[in-house]
């Protein structure tokens, strides 16, 4: 067995960092009071508020861990972690800017030109200037290698053709980052990939959105037809894209909002069982607690790898698999221990949030890498194959 | 920590050089394996020379029971240090020898009454872990209502019953007719005797993370050498599946573990215990059934090493608290707290006794 340090090391967190904590509380407290937002279930992936991202920038807390030149705060990704981990578990609706926060900025920031650098991150760091993710297409999910976008080189500029698929909020977004295939390599797939920054608003490229079961339309297809690219807003080598994914796709799976979607159902069930003398109810509320203390504290060690500049690829995919299953067990258990009736227009919250959670909770343990596919890189990095 | 690593690495040589499956019948006293264990000091670690130890914090004697759990062996290693712990706390000396420690439910402890220069023991001890094959046993008593701690002797106690735990270790039914203790074997038993379960609970919770580790290891290795349909069953997706849970498995009992380790260091937390017992027999379960499933018929054998884990964490799983037990104490505190403090209570503890 390769050896994967599966146990990590405990965070003690700075007087600081407990500081900048109550801060972001206090705010979603307050904007909460307000009716400025409702906690939402998976709302860092539904609810898209440009208001709330720049109030967000406007604080420090977009780009934190990015250098200040750039706009960012040049803190640490624990300190990252702490205010994303309050957002999320408040389902805060921090859509707008959430990918361009957790792996496009770092993206810019280890394979983007400077120009790039001075030109999106401090919009982004504002909480104005918003990305997506252009991955996955209709016959490529989880072998993103074998994605058929291309992108030709013509007299010093790229003319992109394809169709991306699952892109979240494209249809309201600035920028999208497409991956392409600029060549084929006989030997390795994974040769012969690169990404583009490209204006969802330039000439070519078309938005639909994509109905789901639960009624919304976040994801969308984005269409490309010879969309014009310049070689400037290349985003990295050529044909060296993979590296750049892969890396990407380690932060992407790492983070609190891979436990915490269906948290706003935990704090209504807690509240609905609170001071219940249902012996059942009892032992599952305090069943939950414990898996959620030990999946939080298991996504904290990470974020501390990664403030040590340690890419945890291995422990994200494992905790990624355990997290979006007891966000699963967080609707099971509520359904197990509570007669509910759930309902999109429900006035009862905790029928609400259940509605919400079931309709999109297949996508739990789908989106940001397959349980199943995650299993097999597991696998591999422990030296089994 | 050097140190850290420098204890487990004494405590693997230890346990590498003998036979584990020596099964102890009469006394451990007389085993190659418990010599071993007493030459290196390892079975009085986390309490100090003034009570019986040989020093070193209760995260010594947590790296102590980490590495030692790799391997399966049957030995009152945990109880004596957790007896060391007790008396520690309770400011009384564990004699030299072997020792175990015993939690009698309440109201069924032996009972002391006066004897002239000390005092006689009477009543039972119902399945004291290793009881007649160690030379000491801590345990809670009455003297009247009031609670003491006592290390009584074990040997000259009548064996009322035997029974084995499901790795094959004692469970003895001590019988006491009047039996002597002196006056410095008995101290003031200055806490709760649910903190005798909560310590015993996170020595287990080291234990079975401890023990993951090795399963995770061993099943790897089976896997990747057991050869059937002209390749390593490691190569079929289905069992890739499974090596990849009992990973996950191992994670969330290694982390639950340590984070119990700190927290309860910290502020005395009882639910942060509590969590990490419940996720830990989760774990338990859950890998070692993996663990079987991959090994095929072989892991069913006694004299294949498997069992030897397997059995342990089952047994472990459920001592000092099962998840029955604790996850009613956490859920007790979670209904007592609204929804709004749930996400703090799992930030800033569930509660706070330091």
């Amino acid at each position: 067995m390769n050896a994967v340090d599966l146990e990590l090391h405990a965070q003690e967190l700075l007087p600081e960092t407990e500081k900048l904590r109550r801060e972001v509380r206090l705010f979603l407290r307050q904007q909460e009071d307000a009716g400025v937002f409702q906690p939402e279930c998976d709302a860092w992936l539904r609810e898209f508020s440009p208001d709330f991202s720049r109030e967000l920038g406007r604080r420090g807390w977009i780009g934190m861990t990015w250098p200040t030149i750039y706009g960012g705060a040049g803190r640490t990704a624990v300190d990252r972690f702490v205010v994303t981990e309050e957002l999320i578990a408040a389902g805060a609706p921090v859509a707008a800017h959430w990918t361009s926060d957790r792996q496009t900025g770092s993206a810019l920031l280890r394979y983007g030109s400077e120009p790039q650098r001075r030109k999106f991150l401090p919009a982004m760091a504002r909480g104005e200037c918003y990305f997506a993710v252009g991955m996955s297409e209709p016959d490529s999910g989880s072998d993103l290698a074998s994605i058929k976008t291309r992108a030709v080189l013509e007299n010093g500029r790229w003319t992109l053709n394809g169709h991306k698929i699952w892109t979240s909020h494209a249809d309201k977004q600035h920028f999208i980052v497409l991956l392409c295939r600029t060549s084929v390599d006989d030997g390795d797939r994974h040769v012969g990939l690169t990404q583009f920054i490209v204006d969802l608003r330039a000439p070519g490229i078309s938005v639909r959105p994509i109905r789901l079961m639960s009624g919304e339309a976040h994801f969308n297809e984005v269409f490309i037809e010879d969309v014009l690219v310049d070689d400037e807003m290349r985003l990295g080598e050529v044909d060296g894209a993979w590296a750049q994914v892969t890396g990407e796709l380690a932060h992407e799976r790492s983070g609190p909002e891979r436990f915490l979607s269906t948290f706003p159902l935990f704090r209504c069930l807690i509240d609905a069982a609170h001071e219940s003398s249902d012996t059942a109810v009892e032992i599952a509320a305090g069943r939950l607690w414990a898996e959620a203390w030990v999946l939080r504290e298991f996504s904290l060690r990470i974020a501390g790898e990664l403030s040590a500049n340690r890419v945890p690829a291995t422990q994200g995919a494992l905790m990624k698999d355990l997290g979006t299953a007891f966000e699963r067990t967080v609707i099971d258990t509520t359904r197990a221990v509570l007669q509910t009736r759930p309902s999109r227009q429900s006035t009862d919250k905790i029928n609400y949030h259940l509605a919400t959670a079931l309709l999109n909770s297949p996508a739990f343990t789908i989106r940001g890498g397959s349980t199943e596919i995650l299993r097999g890189l597991i696998c591999r990095s422990l030296g089994v194959r | 920590m050097k140190e850290q690593e420098d204890l487990a690495a004494t405590v693997r040589r230890v346990f590498s050089r003998v036979d584990v499956s020596e099964t102890i019948e009469e006394s451990v006293s007389s085993t190659e394996l418990w010599e071993g264990i007493v030459a290196v000091e390892i079975d009085r670690v986390g309490f100090s020379e003034d009570f019986g130890g040989n020093g070193g914090t209760q995260e010594d004697a947590a790296t102590v029971l980490k590495a030692s759990s790799e391997f399966g062996h049957r030995t009152p290693l945990a109880e004596m240090l957790l007896a060391g712990w007790l008396c520690e706390k309770c400011r009384i000396v564990l004699p030299p020898g072997s020792g175990t420690t015993s939690s009698p439910e309440d109201g069924l402890e032996p009972v002391l009454h006066r004897n002239g220069l000390g005092w006689e023991l009477s009543g039972s001890l119902a399945s004291v872990p290793w009881g007649a094959a160690v030379d000491y046993i801590a345990t809670p008593v009455r003297i009247g209502t009031d609670r003491f701690l006592a290390v009584v002797p074990s040997k000259v106690a009548d064996v009322a019953a035997r029974e084995r735990n499901l790795a094959g270790e004692p469970l003895d039914t001590l019988r006491f007719d009047r039996v002597f203790v002196p006056n410095e074997r008995i101290s003031e038993l200055v806490i709760d005797p649910f903190e005798i379960r909560l310590r015993g609970a996170l020595f287990r919770c080291t234990q079975i993370g401890g023990a993951m580790n090795a399963l995770l290891i061993r099943t790897i290795q089976y896997a990747s050498e057991r050869k059937q349909f002209g390749r390593p069953i490691a190569q079929f997706q289905a069992v890739q599946q499974m090596i990849a849970l009992l990973a996950e498995e191992t994670a969330a009992a290694m982390i639950a573990s340590d984070a119990a380790r700190n927290e309860n260091q910290k502020s005395n937390s009882m639910a942060a215990v509590a969590a990490a017992k419940v996720r830990t027999s989760i774990a338990a379960t859950k890998g070692s059934a993996i663990a079987h499933q991959l090994h095929g018929a072989i892991g069913l054998a006694y004299d294949y090493p498997l069992h030897r884990l397997t059995t342990h964490l089952w047994d472990w799983r459920d001592d000092y608290g099962g998840e029955r037990f604790w996850t009613e104490q956490l859920g007790n505190l979670v209904l007592a707290i609204s929804g709004e403090e749930l996400w703090p209570s799992l930030v800033t503890g569930l509660d706070r006794r330091a």
